[in-house]
């Protein structure tokens, strides 16, 4: 039983380890002091107003938002029908096909963010939306293949052909039966291309402009230089929209996946 | 009245002929089991009449109408699957309710029906329950209330009763025929028990190599097989070689006949023999008793016997000695050349 | 039903045409002009400057030293943590709270991590006046600019991919296989070496390859927490296409970073095949 307490001390520490900088960050955002201070000297909420009355912030934000909104549902649209490929046919070239779709999540960012901006400047798709968006769809759409293809398994055939023997076109299979096994990977999937995109500096910093900016980056720029409240403030922010993200999606799906239940 | 009609459907995948010209008649109400060992081609017949598999060529019609091009969700029937393929993210009643939910009924037409068709299998009680959580004979009786439900003129069962154990075999297997009877469906029955199908079917088809090789009623299946494999395949046989007029044996030469172990009587002597009955000299091997049965396993002229009593093995017959073996000519089934 | 090709060809094109325009079209650009001079002939002069120059690969080596030992860290930390929230909580909110925990900071970015880093290694910075506090040090460490500082900060941030996927390939054992292992004598630790290790041994390795493949190419916690002393072979590539212009140089540091990552993953991935046949051959 020992071990298991040095188990128990190690995991505590190790989560101790991953909320003390998001601590830091809440806390520093808090200070009455006009440099970054921790633990806050005083609680104000003044550097929340100074942020969000700047509508730079608030249009980083969107932007930010719509960029990831659209890249998670192009990359599903992609992905779902090439998981399906890849689980359920046979052909030629289907290792390479695999490799092919899943290899931006190991290929360094900055190398493919470098070359759409060389691609894209000999196409005209550079500096704008559909610069960008091209890009995070790249990154994300392996992340939601990924997630798909553990869920398909064969005892699924034996359910789809159920479903068709009670009178279930191709279609409707697909919706009431299909979709509702795989769903776990497709939300998990979902939520990691939503959140790579989100908070992707990599790839947007050769596409962003100061009209057309995402909040990360805007954020990275604004660190190199100085480091003040206001920065703790929306990186605060972003935390408690992410904190309200995650409990939302394990209020709708459960995020119980560590149990071995 | 012909209710599902197979004609000349064959099927190869690849180079392996899974179905040869397979033609087939099956009347309304009728409880016919497709029986034979794995690989007979039993299975691909009944997914090419559910439309899972297109058949390389020949064709499927239903109540006269040909559906060979019709997709399995536009077809009159349904299946109980081998492993039942419950829906395990709906209920027991959003399962049953499927069907009548894709045929347009509304919500509450669909639970309704579920209820009902649930039952009659006697599982009403459970209908909210996870079909996960359930034994196997349940998940058995939901699988086939949920196939039930939209009552198909045809119902096709993929050995269904395969995962459960001796005794639960036994009860579904009087309580499927109980319920065939008071639906009037037609059940088309895959098995590879010999046992099952002899117990629930009005006729078998005995399938092997793609082919059926013979298809009847239970009892003329087993007494007069029509080939060495069903008379093989189906309960226990003694062959023995017969002059084709007369039914006199000889050592070789002759024409195969069929001599079921109970129609085999031993003797301790030529005396005790009934009149007309043919005999032949042999050596006991082996005695072994099975609750109230004796079996004698016997060689003669080479040959190896196997004689079933429900008496008690005479004094006298014992391992080693030599008896005489004799049969009513009558029950030997000479088979076709 | 649809014929099975016309299906496929269905399924496929889509995905199909999307990564050939934008990925691998993107990436031959940059092959080619890693060998051409910047009037557009071929030359191999490119790569001769990221290979024949000791400053560029000094910054290979830091990149891979930073990349393997956030790996290691990344697992050894991150299998505890798994096995904590896997086996030991049995109180489901609780692990719900730690699962939450866990994935936050995935739901925040590098910078907003790497932020918090900034503030608490500074030199008066939290981690100093702990250690100072508690007589450890006199004098304040120098954490930021420093590999350790970018060590710090980089575990923090891939840890959670580890212990997800550790966690998942943890979840999937059958307790009987280790029941059937204490049953036929083996304690706790050969349980844990000869069963559970080898059966999430595939976690383990997709987890560190994740990891390791993240860390050779991090851009901007390194550049955030380096504080300028310390160069990674990301932040190279980057200021030649942001700053530099040099298109052509530019794309042989992209290449060579390309081939390496390419390079130990191939050879990780090599190593678990080995791994796994060696287990077929016992």
């Amino acid at each position: 039983m020992t071990m298991r307490m040095v188990i128990r001390v190690i995991a505590l520490l190790t989560l101790g380890y991953l909320l003390l900088p998001l601590a830091v960050v809440i806390g520093g955002s808090l200070t009455r002091t006009k440099f970054l201070a921790f633990p806050p000297q005083g609680v104000t909420l003044e550097w929340y107003q100074v942020i969000l009355n700047d509508p730079t912030y608030i249009k980083s934000f969107g932007i930010s938002a719509i960029l990831a909104l659209a890249a998670t549902t192009i990359s599903i649209v992609i992905a779902l029908p090439a998981a399906i490929a890849i689980a359920r046919h046979e052909f030629r070239g289907k290792a390479a096909l695999s490799a092919l779709l899943l290899s931006p999540l190991v290929l360094p960012h900055i190398v493919i963010g470098a070359a759409l901006l060389q691609y894209g400047a000999s196409i005209g798709l550079v500096r704008n939306f559909a610069a960008l968006l091209v890009g995070h769809v790249v990154i994300v759409t392996p992340f939601v293949l990924r997630s798909l293809l553990p869920q398909f398994s064969p005892e699924q055939l034996s359910l789809e052909e159920a479903s068709r023997d009670l009178g279930a076109g191709a279609w409707s299979t697909f919706s009431h039966v299909t979709v509702p096994q795989i769903r776990a990977g497709l939300v998990s999937g979902a939520i990691f291309a939503f959140i790579t995109s989100f908070i992707n500096v990599e790839l947007s910093i050769f596409n962003t402009t100061s009209d057309l900016n995402t909040i990360p980056v805007q954020l990275f720029n604004y660190v190199q230089y100085s480091v003040d409240p206001s920065i703790a403030a929306v990186a605060s922010l972003t935390i408690l929209a992410a904190a309200a993200a995650i409990i939302l999606i394990d209020w709708l799906i459960g995020l119980d996946f560590l149990s071995d239940k | 009245m012909t209710v599902l009609a197979i004609s000349n459907v064959s099927k190869s995948f690849g180079a392996y002929r899974a179905l040869d010209n397979i033609s087939l008649d099956i009347q309304e109400g009728e409880f016919i089991s497709l029986l034979g060992p794995s690989g007979c081609g039993k299975t691909t017949l009944l997914r090419i009449i559910a439309g899972f598999l297109t058949a390389g060529s020949g064709k499927i019609l239903i109540d006269g109408d040909d559906v060979s091009a019709l997709p399995p969700n536009r077809r009159p029937l349904n299946t109980v699957f081998q492993n039942y393929a419950l829906f395990p993210h709906m209920t027991v009643q959003q399962n049953v309710a499927y069907g009548p939910r894709r045929a347009g009924a509304s919500k509450a037409e669909a639970d309704r029906r579920a209820l009902e068709a649930l039952e009659m299998v006697g599982l009403a009680h459970l209908a909210p329950r996870s079909p996960r959580a359930m034994s196997g004979g349940q998940q058995q009786r939901v699988a086939l209330a949920r196939a039930i439900v939209n009552k198909p003129k045809l119902l096709l069962l993929d050995e269904p009763l395969s995962a459960l154990d001796l005794q639960l075999r036994k009860r579904m297997q009087i309580e499927l025929k109980q319920l065939q009877g008071r639906l009037g469906i037609t059940f088309i029955f895959v098995t590879h028990d010999q046992d099952e199908a002899m117990a629930m079917s009005d006729r078998i088809a005995v399938m092997s190599n793609g082919r059926i090789e013979q298809i009847d009623e239970a009892e003329h299946v087993y007494r007069r097989p029509n080939t060495r494999f069903v008379a093989d395949f189906i309960g226990e046989s003694n062959f023995l070689s017969v002059v084709p007029d007369g039914g006199r044996l000889v050592a070789e030469g002759g024409q195969d006949a069929v001599l079921r172990p109970e129609n085999l009587r031993v003797f301790a002597s030529a005396e005790e023999l009934p009149s007309g009955w043919q005999s032949l000299p042999a050596t006991v091997k082996a005695i072994t008793y099975v609750g109230g049965t004796s079996n004698i396993y016997l060689t003669a002229q080479g040959r190896e016997l196997h004689a079933r009593r429900y008496s008690p093995v005479p004094e006298g017959i014992t391992e080693g000695s030599t008896v005489i073996a004799g049969f009513d000519p009558a029950e030997l089934h000479v088979l076709r050349a | 039903m649809l014929g099975s090709r016309s299906t496929l060809l269905w399924l496929l094109s889509l995905p199909v045409i999307v990564f050939t325009a934008f990925f691998l079209m993107p990436l031959a650009v940059v092959l080619i002009s890693s060998f051409t001079t910047g009037e557009g002939d071929f030359t191999l002069m490119q790569y001769g400057k990221v290979l024949l120059d000791s400053y560029h690969w000094q910054v290979i080596i830091t990149t891979f030293r930073i990349a393997i030992l956030s790996t290691l860290i990344c697992v050894l930390l991150g299998y505890p943590l798994a096995w904590y929230l896997v086996r030991i909580v049995k109180w489901r909110t609780w692990r719900r709270a730690c699962v939450i925990l866990l994935i936050l900071p995935l739901f925040t970015s590098n910078i907003v991590r790497s932020f918090g880093w900034m503030v608490l290694l500074g030199r008066s910075g939290l981690v100093n006046d702990a250690l100072r506090g508690a007589g450890l040090i006199d004098r304040p460490i120098k954490f930021l600019g420093t590999e350790t500082g970018i060590l710090i900060g980089m575990v923090y941030i891939l840890l959670p991919f580890a212990v997800l996927t550790i966690g998942n390939a943890l979840a999937k054992v059958d307790p009987a296989l280790e029941q059937a292992s204490r049953d036929l004598g083996a304690d706790p630790a050969r349980t844990f070496f000869s069963v559970t290790l080898p059966l999430t041994m595939h976690g383990v390795l997709a987890g560190g390859i994740i990891v390791f493949s993240m860390a050779i190419s991090a851009y901007v916690t390194p550049a955030l927490l380096s504080g300028g002393k310390v160069t990674v072979l990301a932040m190279l590539a980057f200021q030649q296409y942001s700053t530099v212009f040099d298109f052509n140089f530019g794309g042989a540091l992209s290449i060579t970073l390309l081939v390496f990552t390419m390079a130990l993953i191939g050879l990780a991935t090599w190593l678990s095949r080995l791994g796994t046949a060696a287990e077929k051959a016992a």
